[in-house]
């Protein structure tokens, strides 16, 4: 008991001193879920417009856009939490390429928990193994990141051909119409509650290798969504450099571009 | 049901209350069957089904064993029990893996074929159903020993109260689903009356908090850095990478195992029964038959009893000892899922044993620097074989598997990349490695101060730094 108390408090003293900015997730998971702490919890007011996306629009930087992507995660599971929340910003992107995938209801829950906000010890970016990483991380440069991110990208032609199989075959087989149904059900509640504070949500996709934009998959779930939103639209990111990686992500000059591109689309939307 | 979920809690604490008020063995056996169905049923409703008249029919079996009036009618009912679990398991497991075989050696689809590979696989079914043929396989031995048949706590059972604590035995929850496989023989003698004040609280608090940290904090953790040993991930990973993931899942799977078996041991403690250890520290092994007597304790002496003596052990010559090894090794291999990589990774667990065997290595005399080295070295080699193997179960095609080895072998990138991976990892195994060094050095014993402490930075990295609960790795089996 001893031991426990005295861990609580010396944990506590540093997150308020030395560590309350000094911390880094330690997989997508727990990185995706300090996005949404330090975006929430920090009563973030800037007015910042959102990107709401997956890991195809991590890296999409703009300086009036704050990005909420979701690496290995979905774009719904993000606005079922903002869906919560009361002051929302004028634009918000949502990436449309993967909404159909379920969202995490652990993650939604966790941020309707008013306790879990309140007790800092609890949030993500404060867990210990947080805390150790973003001490060793100190003073690492974007540049080092810009750097990993490049060499992703740098990859040999037949290890890409490989990459791109996989997702050929996960996007052979349409979405069974139950699902399809439930996901657009869904999607339309949730329009309805943002658009109804007087945010405009705005659709886009990333662009894909042709070969997998043209499974069957893929162009279902874009005809769904235009015929179950048909004033919304979804916008087409339309970048120079369509390499991608693996065939879904394109490379770094791409998304960079991109994101220059919704940062655009944000200043016409908001005038 | 998971054992780190909200609803197991509150299915422990009302059981916990209503067993304790209970007066006499049959109420509280009953109150134990029932929280047990319900653990059950939670997750799979119309399977408890198939697990009670799994568990009613071998229980009448193995009566019908003890009944039975010659040697001769009671080895044909073991027999048919036996070979009723086995198909049971065949189906419901296999048949899927053979149908799809199948249809792939001859090029043809059949609708038969895709029906039968949309059965679904009952949980913990090779659990049961091998406990099951131990109740009956025991049953046929002791039966037969005048000894053993007085003292046996069959001998002069009822048909309704061998049914009773037949079921019992093989469903009790804590076990159900995942183990420690029990034996029937050092099960059933401890159905007695139980009392709160015989409960050991040290031994379950300990097995719980270890369990738990192993579990929540350690595994399910490092499955966030391991998910990566994936296709198509694994193409043009480098070795380096490779290495440290796989050092990663080898933590984790003992993690994951031994937490799951240590909260199975610190529940049924609490019910007051006894169930047996599954793990002693196996990455501290010299050998692979080391490595065996120390890995899945329960699984290894349950194939050794019902599967490798029977088969002639150790007694019919080298060639045959080989063989038998093999064998064993095999079939528990495909034991654990409906992949042929299981059968190819048991396979080559059983290579490694033959090959231990041919060149007889010595234990190493750990009274000297040299020997104390040779055998630190030979724990090396023994992790990172059975780490090597380890790459069979968790990438269940075996085109993917070897891809991943050839990677760990030839992709040398000469740098890690990854560091903040590195590190991750290093971190989430560290406790894994102390955990096994303390069992050398015996810190705990030596300062017993810092069990207290140690007990208490566990269960704070359980409040604050665990990973949302996932399914355990042996729950597939």
């Amino acid at each position: 008991m001893a031991t426990f108390l005295t861990l609580a408090l010396g944990h506590y003293c540093y997150v308020k001193t030395i560590g309350k900015t000094l911390y880094k997730g330690e997989d997508q998971s727990v990185g995706n879920t300090i996005k949404l702490e330090d975006y929430l919890y920090e009563e973030q007011t800037d007015g910042k417009g959102l990107i709401v996306g997956t890991s195809l629009s991590v890296y999409a930087r703009h300086p009036d856009l704050t990005n909420l992507s979701f690496s290995g995660g979905t774009a719904l599971t993000v606005l079922e939490i903002l869906a919560l929340k009361e002051n929302l910003p004028s634009v918000i992107f949502v990436e449309t390429n993967f909404l159909y995938r379920k969202a995490d209801q652990e993650v939604v829950s966790n941020f309707s928990s008013k306790f879990r906000e309140k007790i800092p010890l609890f949030h993500d970016r404060y867990r210990p193994m947080s805390l150790i990483l973003g001490g060793i991380a100190k003073g690492n440069s974007d540049a080092s990141v810009v750097s990993k991110v490049r060499s992703k990208d740098r990859i040999d032609p037949e290890i890409r051909r490989k990459k791109i199989e996989p997702q050929l075959a996960s996007a052979e087989n349409e979405i069974d119409q139950e699902t399809l149904d439930k996901v657009i059900g869904k999607l339309l509640s949730l329009v309805k509650a943002i658009e109804g504070r007087g945010t405009k949500l705005l659709f886009y996709k990333t662009p894909f290798d042709p070969a997998i934009a043209a499974q069957p998959r893929h162009k279902q779930w874009e005809k769904a969504l235009r015929e179950a939103f048909p004033s919304h639209g979804i916008q087409q990111v339309v970048v120079r450099n369509l390499e991608t990686s693996d065939g879904i992500h394109l490379c770094l000059d791409g998304v960079l571009e991109m994101g220059k591109k919704l940062g655009e689309l944000a200043e016409s939307a908001e005038q | 049901m998971l054992f780190t979920s909200l609803e197991f809690a509150i299915l422990v604490a009302v059981t916990f209350c209503l067993f304790y008020l209970a007066r006499g063995v049959a109420v509280q056996v009953g109150i134990l069957i029932l929280a047990s169905i319900i653990f059950y049923a939670i997750s799979s409703p119309w399977l408890t089904l198939l697990l009670l008249s799994s568990a009613i029919f071998t229980s009448w079996t193995s009566h019908q064993i003890w009944t039975a009036t010659t040697a001769k009618k009671k080895r044909l009912v073991a027999a048919f029990g036996v070979g009723a679990n086995l198909m049971v398991l065949t189906f419901f497991k296999y048949a899927g893996l053979l149908a799809e075989s199948f249809e792939k050696l001859v090029g043809q689809s059949f609708s038969a074929a895709e029906w039968i590979v949309m059965i679904p696989l009952p949980i913990g079914i090779s659990f049961y159903t091998f406990q099951g043929i131990s109740m009956l396989v025991d049953s046929f031995r002791e039966s037969q020993d005048l000894e053993t048949r007085v003292q046996s706590h069959q001998s002069d059972a009822s048909l309704v109260k061998s049914l009773y604590h037949g079921v019992f035995f093989i469903i009790f929850f804590p076990q159900l689903v995942a183990g420690p496989v029990v034996k029937a023989k050092d099960f059933l003698p401890q159905i007695v009356v139980k009392a709160a004040s015989q409960i050991k609280w040290r031994f379950v608090f300990h097995s719980l908090v270890v369990g738990y940290f192993l579990k929540l904090v350690i595994a399910n953790n490092l499955q966030n850095q391991t998910f990566w040993i994936e296709y198509p991930y694994i193409v043009g990973m480098s070795a380096e990478r490779a290495w440290i993931l796989l050092v990663g899942y080898s933590c984790q799977i003992f993690a994951d195992f031994a937490g799951y078996s240590l909260i199975a041991i610190g529940i049924a403690a609490l019910f007051g029964y006894r169930l047996p250890q599954n793990f002693n520290f196996p990455y501290l092994s010299a050998s692979i038959t080391e490595f065996w007597r120390r890995w899945h304790i329960s699984l290894s002496s349950w194939l050794k009893d019902y599967l490798y003596i029977p088969l002639g052990g150790n007694r019919k010559g080298a060639m045959r000892t080989y063989l038998n090894l093999l064998i064993v090794m095999t079939l528990g291999g495909l034991w654990h899922g409906a992949a042929w990589s299981y059968l190819i990774w048991g396979g080559y667990h059983g290579l490694l044993l033959s090959a231990e065997r041919m060149t007889r290595l010595p234990s190493p005399d750990n009274k000297n620097l040299i020997g104390l080295s040779t055998l630190w070295v030979r724990y090396g080699m023994v992790f990172l074989l059975v780490s090597l193997g380890w790459s069979f179960f968790k990438l269940p095609d075996i085109t993917h598997a070897s891809l991943f080895i050839s990677q760990a072998f030839t992709a040398w990138d000469g740098r890690i990349v990854q560091k903040k991976e590195f590190i991750v990892v290093a971190l989430y195994c560290l406790p894994v490695f102390l955990y096994h060094l303390n069992s050398k050095i015996r810190l705990t014993r030596k300062v017993p101060q810092f069990v207290p402490v140690a007990y208490g930075v566990m269960i704070y990295a359980i409040v604050v730094n665990s990973a949302p609960a996932d399914a355990f790795i042996y729950f597939q089996f």
